[in-house]
């Protein structure tokens, strides 16, 4: 995170995004400007642990999905019979 | 959904996804890794991978949501009839994924004027943590997956309800009204006004009086309750360009519009037990709750200002009025709900 531009929640904030002092967007982006201000840092344990997090979330929100369908399927066929 | 699980493995020490995007990156002795400017598209992607799930959380707007699902949940209970405890679930989820789709719709078409107001330029796509296309297919998604079940699993006018809710709210308030009229939250109230009638839908299949006197309280509670925020935050909508009514035609107008809409709503308030729905429990709670809001409303109006109508005591009657509307209408529906289930 040592070179990163720091948003107000601690995050390095990413090229194209608004810094609190900017108010608005940086069109131009890395590509464009090259400076080592805009450049992001990532820690890739960082980024494992977070995509972990995903996708146990989306494995629960799948489970929870498959639970609720077989729930309303036994309502619906219950009532039709 | 699936671009953020693609591009995770190009981070990965030692995996064959990593040697692939090497030469586009370095990794510094702390195990950071740095982005070369020239690699763009693996920016994105690690741009991409900054969002957390509080991120996607975030853009389902959850306050707005609580509510939403608290008149849903009020419309569904008070309806005559019975709805099986798995569907009304069902129905009460459907709500609330169609509202966080509006959320998530609404803040990519918003994050221009998002990237500038203090209150909302940490929101995730204007902060850069989210893609604005993906949080458009992350609402689209939502929004046709919310209808689908809906219709598959409860009725079809709720669906049906439920999909002119989305629609009023993405294309009549975020995309025509907000930015072009200063009546915008009002017509846009409406979109906030139809859970209580989704609710309802969903155990009775049709609309009656009753929900559309929900309908309607919620409609005219919207005006004073945005107002009161929009006077003091201000500065903030006018840096945006959002005509909202303190900007167009000034604190003065906007404190008179909210006592007209006050006005309105607290007798309206009382219509349910006007037409027999409710009892005694309820009318008593509305005319407590009304006689709050007035007094609330009363300060607002007579907010020490300047000419020009702006407060000279930072707009703390305002700041109250808004607080206290979110009170009123979750102890207004509540009582309602008490007054059906208990009578």
């Amino acid at each position: 995170m040592d070179n990163a531009e720091m948003g107000s929640d601690g995050k390095p904030l990413p090229p194209g995004a608004a810094s609190p002092d900017q108010g608005t967007p940086n069109a131009a982006g890395p590509s464009n400007t090259g400076s080592a201000k805009a450049r992001p840092v990532i820690h890739a344990a960082d980024l494992a642990k977070r995509r972990r997090a995903r996708n146990w979330a989306l494995l629960a929100v799948l489970l929870g999905l498959a639970a609720l369908f077989y729930a309303i399927t036994l309502v619906k066929l219950t009532k039709g019979g | 959904m699936t671009g953020m699980t693609d591009s995770g493995g190009a981070l990965d020490h030692g995996s064959a996804t990593s040697a692939a995007f090497a030469p586009t990156g370095a990794f510094a002795p702390n195990g950071a890794f740095a982005l070369l400017p020239e690699s763009a598209s693996l920016h994105e992607a690690a741009r991409f991978q900054e969002a957390e799930l509080s991120d996607w959380f975030a853009l389902l707007k959850p306050r707005v949501m609580s509510l939403v699902v608290f008149t849903g949940l009020i419309g569904l209970l008070v309806a005559p009839g019975h709805l099986h405890p798995v569907l009304a679930f069902t129905a009460v989820l459907c709500i609330a994924v169609g509202a966080g789709a509006c959320g998530a719709i609404n803040m990519w078409y918003d994050r221009d004027i998002d990237a500038l107001m203090r209150r909302t330029r940490n929101r995730p796509i204007p902060a850069g943590r989210i893609a604005p296309g993906e949080a458009l297919g992350f609402g689209i998604t939502l929004a046709v997956a919310s209808v689908l079940v809906m219709g598959l699993a409860v009725n079809t006018t709720a669906a049906t309800v439920l999909a002119l809710s989305i629609g009023f709210y993405v294309f009549v308030y975020t995309m025509w009204l907000k930015r072009r009229t200063p009546q915008n939250i009002v017509i846009g109230g409406a979109a906030g006004a139809f859970p209580a009638v989704i609710g309802w839908a969903a155990v009775t299949g049709s609309v009656d009086l009753v929900p559309l006197i929900m309908f309607a309280i919620v409609f005219f509670w919207t005006p004073p309750h945005f107002w009161s925020l929009a006077l003091w935050a201000n500065d903030d909508y006018r840096r945006a360009n959002v005509p909202m009514l303190p900007v167009v035609a000034g604190a003065k107008e906007t404190r008179r519009q909210i006592v007209l809409y006050s006005l309105l709503l607290v007798p309206l308030s009382l219509a349910p037990w006007a037409i027999g729905f409710s009892g005694t429990v309820y009318a008593t709670a509305a005319l407590a709750l009304g006689a709050g809001f007035l007094v609330c409303i009363w300060r607002v109006a007579r907010d020490r200002q300047d000419v020009t109508g702006v407060s000279l005591t930072n707009d703390a009657p305002a700041r109250a009025a808004f607080k206290y509307s979110i009170i009123y209408l979750f102890v207004l529906f509540a009582a309602l709900a008490v007054d059906r289930l208990a009578g």
